[in-house]
């Protein structure tokens, strides 16, 4: 009896969080198997050690590729590559977004105004083209890659925090501030921007789900550093060598999956994030807490009597 | 025979939120009925469980809100055992609920016809929308009206006239004229009760608000910590009130005393400390004529002593907040001259730290003025730093000194709390002592007691008469209500349309009102000016 009631109490009660803790765990797997790669990998990801295309082994856990490489140690080295370079995109777009918008709502007037119009100028531009061609005309590498990523992705959250912050500046405590004399500058640090972070925590998670894929999208079209091992590079070199109609699954499968599991694991996180800013999905996760198993689909006042 | 069954029964009625904790008892075995046809009014101040309960009754609490025991009746229905659909069914039909703010109850891109078709498609209405709209006193040719063209009030009346569209026997009005203005608090109400007459439904008016029950209920119910600790007729009620906490709620409403004769403190010719000449401030323009479209504030030529409470007051929309904000320099006029402490405010853009500021303003918003991620220390240091000739040794001597002014003592349990870790009350004295920081010749209060419990509003009132009394400060007193104006202040001046209509000493001005908008606006107040209760004032616990 005993048993059955707590496992059915520790069930109700992690329930709201599963999904939040499944994502965590994901990702620690993910983030910490890659950084771990130079002790953890059996073999260097860009010699052949094995025969072509080999399938899944004890040698070769996860395979070989069309040129002899191990595909785990290849999976684990391309991690690192990938997530680093995902993770600074990711800063760097929230950043300049970040800075586009407050100092829109800073100076407003023409400021805002001008800003506001190149914001729109870079929504409008249709970025994968653009992305083609500058990564074609720059030598590929990381800091190519962070550099067009960066220029094509700030934009939509600029314009995301910029109407966040006009709309917190008609709050009270602004005009507050601004009555007892502080600097402006001081108002957007200090009193309008801590109030921004569930936006920008929730926009920053979107961000790196953005980068990784945009990433591997542009190494799966050749545009990345063909000598650099990424999970994108493994799908180019995939595609390359033929793999698909060799039957090699496990060539574009792993990188495939790694991908989608992070970008999986990042939108799981982002229910926590965005239970931060909305209040109405913690009052359904509290509900849940307290025993009331179905959602409120009909909105209608639940009633529990005790017994 | 349906006439005997209540119109609304709740026995033992709990309802709880659910919080990290298990499940918060909001509403504590409440029981209560309501005869066919009866008005009953449910009386507490912010936070009791009354709009807990008017909300549980159609079953429209939202989540974490649990209804956790007890029966509710609508009309011999029951409400908790019956699926959604059911439940669906009853409203509007049986029961229906009217919120405070009508402009979230409307749809805004939905015209009102459509609106209150919406309602009658139901079934079992025998009205067209025409009648409806004339039901509650409103021109039929609005029918293809938007809710943004509609006044605040009319809306409300169109909220009314849904609830009562498929002719329930109950309607539940949740603080259905808070936001409004007392005028028109006063028309709707006499326009529910005509109803009332010819339809004969029950009514549940829960309100903060005595004086409003003692005008039009039949029976008040007075509610404190989710319980019902007193109910009774409201002839009864009025002569005597049982439980302490009546008594308290009752005397905490601030009066205009008549008996006593105001001073009039002989001043010599002092300048001003404030002083505008025909100002004006106008928003958007006609792009064919050039003229303004809104003058919010029109002509407006206006002298306030040292030392002197001048309580500005007018409804909403008359500009009054707009000339405060002027006033403090937050919004500069269009035109016209404005001398605070003999200078012109210096608009906010161009303010640095050290400026001298005259003038200082207490806001409205007790919840929306202070920054939830700070700390109470915080707000007050930052004033006190940006403040003119600041030592900045003294910082925190200065901070413990406003607290203690403002009565919150011991100082050092406040600095480190935020503002969610206060009452409604302790914040706006935290706003003052904010406002004070600056050593202002003029405090510019903008309704600063109306978003606050009846219980503490003349708390707030009595502190700043005092900072006026101890430190001399000067206070433009900006609200809606007469009777905390003559409360307080020496002089009132009276504003409608952007314009100042009466001017004159406190008393004088509420006794014998020479203008016409004047006099309605007194007329309006629920229970009159001097409130009849032969109760000695009690001290809340």
């Amino acid at each position: 009896m005993s048993f059955y009631e707590t496992f059915g109490k520790i069930r109700r009660q992690a329930l709201g969080s599963i999904p939040v803790l499944v994502g965590v765990v994901i990702l620690v797997i993910l983030v910490g198997s890659t950084a771990l790669a130079r002790w953890i990998a059996p073999y260097n990801p860009t010699r052949a050690t094995g025969g072509i295309n080999e399938f899944p082994s004890w040698a070769h856990p996860f395979g070989t590729t069309g040129q002899g490489q191990d595909v785990l140690s290849q999976f684990l080295y391309g991690g690192q590559n990938t997530l680093w370079i995902a993770f600074t995109i990711a800063v760097l777009t929230t950043l300049l977004a970040l800075i586009v918008a407050l100092t829109s709502a800073y100076f407003r007037g023409w400021v805002d105004d001008v800003l506001t119009l190149v914001t729109n100028v870079f929504l409008v531009i249709p970025s994968l083209p653009l992305i083609v061609v500058l990564a074609a005309f720059l030598t590929p590498g990381p800091a190519t890659m962070i550099m067009v990523l960066t220029i094509t992705g700030w934009a939509f959250g600029a314009r995301l925090f910029r109407s966040q912050a006009l709309s917190l500046r008609e709050r009270e405590f602004i005009a507050a501030a601004e009555d007892v004399g502080e600097r402006r500058w001081r108002i957007v640090a200090i009193e309008l921007l801590p109030n921004m972070g569930s936006v920008v925590a929730a926009y920053f998670v979107n961000q790196v789900i953005f980068a990784i894929t945009a990433q591997a999208s542009l190494e799966f079209l050749g545009l990345g550093d063909g000598g650099q091992v990424t999970w994108g590079s493994m799908l180019f070199w995939a595609q390359n060598t033929s793999a698909l109609i060799r039957g090699a699954w496990w060539t574009f499968v792993v990188p495939g999956m790694a991908i989608a599991l992070t970008a999986f694991s990042l939108a799981l996180i982002n229910n926590a994030v965005d239970e931060l800013g909305n209040p109405r999905l913690r009052a359904d996760r509290l509900l849940r807490k307290a025993g009331f198993r179905k959602p409120s689909a009909s909105l209608m006042t639940p009633v529990k009597r005790d017994a | 025979m349906p006439d005997l069954v209540p119109a609304l029964e709740i026995t033992n009625l709990s309802v709880g939120y659910a919080t990290e904790d298990g499940i918060r008892t909001a509403v504590d075995k409440v029981s209560f009925s309501i005869a066919p046809g009866e008005f009953m009014g449910l009386a507490g101040e912010s936070g009791c469980g009354k709009s807990t309960i008017a909300q549980s009754i159609l079953r429209l609490l939202r989540a974490p809100g649990v209804i956790t025991g007890g029966e509710i009746r609508v009309a011999g229905h029951d409400m908790l055992t019956a699926n959604s659909d059911r439940v669906r069914e009853l409203r509007w039909h049986t029961a229906s609920i009217v919120l405070q703010n009508a402009l979230t109850s409307l749809n805004p891109v939905k015209r009102i016809s459509a609106q209150l078709k919406e309602v009658l498609e139901r079934g079992g209405g025998i009205k067209t929308p025409a009648e409806l709209l004339e039901m509650v006193d409103i021109d039929p040719s609005r029918l293809s009206a938007f809710p943004h063209e509609l006044s605040g009030g009319q809306r409300q009346r169109v909220v009314i006239a849904m609830a009562l569209a498929l002719s329930p026997q109950l309607i539940i009005l949740d603080e259905p004229t808070t936001a409004l203005d007392v005028i028109v608090q006063q028309e709707i109400f006499v326009t529910v009760k005509a109803l009332q007459k010819r339809m004969g439904f029950a009514v549940l008016l829960i309100t903060h608000d005595l004086p409003l029950l003692f005008d039009v209920a039949d029976r008040i119910a007075v509610m404190k910590d989710g319980k019902i600790v007193e109910a009774a007729d409201t002839a009864t009620f009025r002569k005597h009130q049982e439980h302490p906490y009546s008594k308290a709620l009752l005397s905490a409403t601030p009066k205009v005393d008549f008996t006593t004769i105001q001073p009039v403190a002989e001043r010599g010719p002092v300048p001003p400390v404030l002083e505008t000449h025909h100002l004006v401030k106008s928003y958007g323009r006609n792009p064919f004529t050039g003229s303004a479209v809104l003058r919010a504030v029109d002509d407006m030529s206006f002298r306030l002593a040292p030392s002197e409470i001048v309580a500005l007051v007018g409804a909403s929309g008359s500009g009054k907040s707009t000339f405060g904000r002027i006033v403090t320099g937050l919004i500069r006029p269009t035109s016209g001259d404005i001398l605070v402490d003999g200078h012109t405010p210096v608009p906010v853009s161009r303010r640095r730290p050290g400026t001298p500021r005259a003038a200082q303003m207490v806001f409205q918003d007790v919840y929306g003025s202070l920054n939830p991620l700070h700390t109470i220390g915080h707000h007050l240091r930052r004033a006190v730093i940006s403040a003119p000739g600041t030592d900045k040794r003294d910082v925190e001597a200065r901070v413990a000194a406003l607290l203690t002014e403002v009565g919150l003592t011991p100082t050092e349990s406040y600095l480190d709390r935020r503002p969610h870790e206060l009452s409604g009350g302790q914040r706006q004295r935290v706003g003052l002592a904010r406002a004070l920081a600056a050593s202002p010749k003029l405090l510019v209060a903008d309704e600063p007691v109306s978003m606050l419990d009846v219980s503490i509003r003349r708390d707030i009132l009595n502190l700043i008469a005092r900072l006026r009394d101890e430190q001399g400060v000067a206070v433009l007193y900006i609200t809606h209500d007469v009777v905390s104006a003559g409360y307080i202040a020496d002089r009132i001046a009276v504003m409608h349309r952007g314009k100042l209509v009466e001017e004159g000493s406190a008393k004088a001005v509420l006794k014998n009102p020479q203008h016409d908008y004047t006099r309605r606006l007194i007329a309006a107040v629920p229970g009159g000016l001097g409130l009849p209760t032969d109760q000695p004032e009690v001290a809340l616990p």
